[in-house]
């Protein structure tokens, strides 16, 4: 009989009080890990979700709102830009590939984007079957979008006015199925495209029928050539210190990178993770000081089992690892269901936050996150059964005969 | 005293703290291999004490003990913790089982706090059939009954083949035709087992049983 197996068989006597002991360490646990590893992967699914955009040219205003909007596709427009004046902007000899894109319409909650064929070589996006669409009203599908809507080559659909699902239907412009990108883990997959002129012409359509309703004319049709920004990448880095502030010297353009603005998010949520992380570790303090309250307790009720060790021969050492072995035991329970825990909230938090804003979080455990969750168990549970571990170890064979 | 005992003792003097600190003394006694001893006497003259004493627990105010020409009191706390576990076989008054084990893995501890090595693997299976264990042994100790529960403290102190059996009132609580039976079965254990067995006890049904009754007295 080792002590971790006496200490199984203590734990499974009194399961109900182990069983709050690993609930508490697991919840601390999975406070602690869910803060190193959502938070850890959200600037990279960020990264992975604006793909190959290294620069976003939109009109001014708010730099972060334009990454948001047009690179990671989870907001709004602000504005328009002529297209003209971003892509001459754009024509700058560091900039490899530029590409105007119009926004305004969804099918099913999905964006549709009106834009150019050269919107693929800025994500470096490839056709899995079809074509790129040549013709006003013909739609290249991301590779998630064509799963999602469950549209294939030849289909047609019709878009809805507005970002997100519920608009009013442009029933009279319906689209048909061209081609579907193959998959590239970034935006791209969540997209609907197609030609730029077809977007502007459904919408100034749609502004024009609004104007003869109410009598007001809006931005489309008094820029013929507009769009909501257009999405750059670089040939060089050494771009992203020239491009962008030669940009800022026209009046009308704003230039925003989203490694740039997504690193300054993720600079202001730091606290967050901070504090996050801070509340874990309480948690896991109070599943450390709840583990040796319940051990002290139940070492004190079992003064009479650890007596009749020493009097059968068992060391002072061996009777404290009966006491650290339980604490470990709890501890390495607590850890495994924490890491469950953990692995569920953030796993389906990604799932959900793909499926709401589309950022494609792969969270990964490292190794050496690993063994500082688990180093930090071990210290718990050794703190944790220290005390009963003494108490153990100074038991007296006297009470045990004389009772 | 006998010349292969495997229990002597000499002019062995007990501390009563609850009397002033005053000494109790056994006899010189020698024990040898099957037979028995009674330490009888009323509650409080030291027979626990003289027990604790020959168990290596608690050291004898004066005298020398040997149990097999060893004397657990010139051993070192650890290496006396050792030698009690592997040469000393213990029932206590209440036996004394751990609830959350089984009956088989109760009577094993012996062999695992001692780190007693056992060499015939069958032994523990065997000792379990000798005192009518073997059904259940499965079972946790808390749900056995009184007698089982005897046997199995009994089956524990014998596991290491100990040189000497100290039995605490081991009939305290037991009808007579009981006692009469747990006696038969100590005997017959200590005679297998060619161990010393030595008895302290308030119950005066114990002393036909034995061969040798040393009386203590209580001090004045």
């Amino acid at each position: 009989m080792t002590a971790v197996a006496l200490a199984f068989a203590y734990l499974r006597r009194r399961w109900g009080q182990a069983l709050l002991s690993i609930v508490v360490g697991a919840l601390g646990i999975a406070a602690v890990s869910t803060a190193f590893i959502g938070l850890d992967a959200l600037p990279d699914a960020a990264e992975r979700s604006w793909g190959g955009v290294d620069l976003v040219i939109g009109p001014k205003g708010s730099a972060l709102d334009l990454v948001l909007c047009c690179a990671l596709h989870v907001s709004d427009p602000r504005g328009l830009v002529s297209e003209r004046a971003a892509m001459a902007a754009a024509g700058h000899p560091l900039i490899r590939v530029a590409a105007p894109i119009a926004l305004g319409d969804n099918v099913n909650g999905i964006r549709i984007v009106g834009t150019t064929p050269r919107f693929l070589w800025v994500y470096r996006a490839d056709l899995n079957s079809g074509r790129v669409w040549t013709k006003p009203l013909e739609a290249v599908l991301g590779a998630q979008a064509a799963r999602v809507l469950g549209f294939r080559i030849g289909d047609s659909f019709v878009g809805a006015h507005g970002l997100a699902a519920g608009g009013e239907m442009h029933s009279q412009f319906p689209y048909k199925v061209v081609g579907i990108l193959a998959p590239t883990g970034s935006v791209i997959d969540r997209l609907v495209l197609t030609d730029i002129e077809t977007v502007r012409y459904i919408h100034r359509k749609h502004q024009e029928d609004e104007a003869a309703e109410t009598g007001v004319s809006e931005t489309y049709v008094n820029l013929p050539d507009a769009a909501t920004a257009v999405v750059a990448s670089y040939k060089s880095p050494v771009a992203a210190l020239l491009v962008p502030r030669l940009i800022e010297t026209d009046p009308t353009l704003s230039a925003a990178s989203p490694s740039f603005e997504v690193a300054r998010v993720m600079s202001y949520l730091r606290p967050l993770t901070v504090a996050a992380t801070a509340v874990g570790l309480l948690l896991v303090v109070i599943a450390a000081a709840a583990a040796a309250a319940a051990l002290m307790a139940t070492m004190n009720a079992r003064t009479r089992d650890l007596a009749l060790l020493r009097a059968l021969g068992a060391g002072t050492w061996s009777l404290a690892s009966v006491a650290f072995a339980e604490s470990a035991l709890i501890a390495m329970a607590a850890l495994l269901v924490g890491l469950g825990l953990s692995a569920f909230l953030v796993f389906g938090g990604a799932q959900l936050l793909a499926e709401q804003t589309g950022l494609l979080l792969k969270p990964a455990i490292h190794l050496e996150d690993l063994s500082y969750l688990v180093g930090g168990a071990l210290i718990a549970a050794a703190v944790a059964a220290l005390f009963p571990a003494v108490r153990a170890a100074r038991t007296a064979i006297e009470e045990l005969l004389q009772s | 005293m006998t010349e292969a005992a495997r229990l002597k003792l000499r002019a062995i003097d007990v501390t009563l703290e609850r009397y002033g600190n005053q000494f109790a003394r056994l006899p010189d006694l020698g024990v040898a291999a099957g037979e028995s001893v009674a330490i009888i006497g009323p509650s409080g003259c030291g027979k626990t004490t003289a027990l604790m004493a020959l168990a290596g627990i608690r050291a004898p105010q004066s005298g020398t003990i040997l149990i097999e020409d060893t004397d657990p009191w010139t051993l070192g706390r650890r290496s006396r913790d050792g030698f009690r576990g592997r040469r000393i076989g213990l029932v206590f008054q209440s036996f004394h089982l751990v609830d959350a084990l089984s009956v088989r893995a109760n009577v094993w501890l012996a062999a695992q706090c001692a780190h007693y090595p056992v060499h015939d693997p069958d032994r523990l299976d065997r000792l379990l059939e000798r005192l009518g264990l073997t059904s259940v042994s499965a079972r946790r100790a808390d749900r056995i009954s009184h007698g089982q529960a005897q046997r199995t403290a009994i089956a524990r102190a014998l596991l290491n083949r100990p040189a000497v059996i100290l039995a605490d009132e081991p009939t305290s609580a037991l009808d007579d035709a009981n006692t009469e039976a747990l006696m038969a079965l100590l005997k017959e254990c200590a005679t297998a087992e060619k161990a010393a067995l030595v008895i302290a006890t308030h119950d005066r049904r114990v002393l036909s049983a034995v061969e040798t009754v040393v009386e203590m007295e209580k001090p004045q």
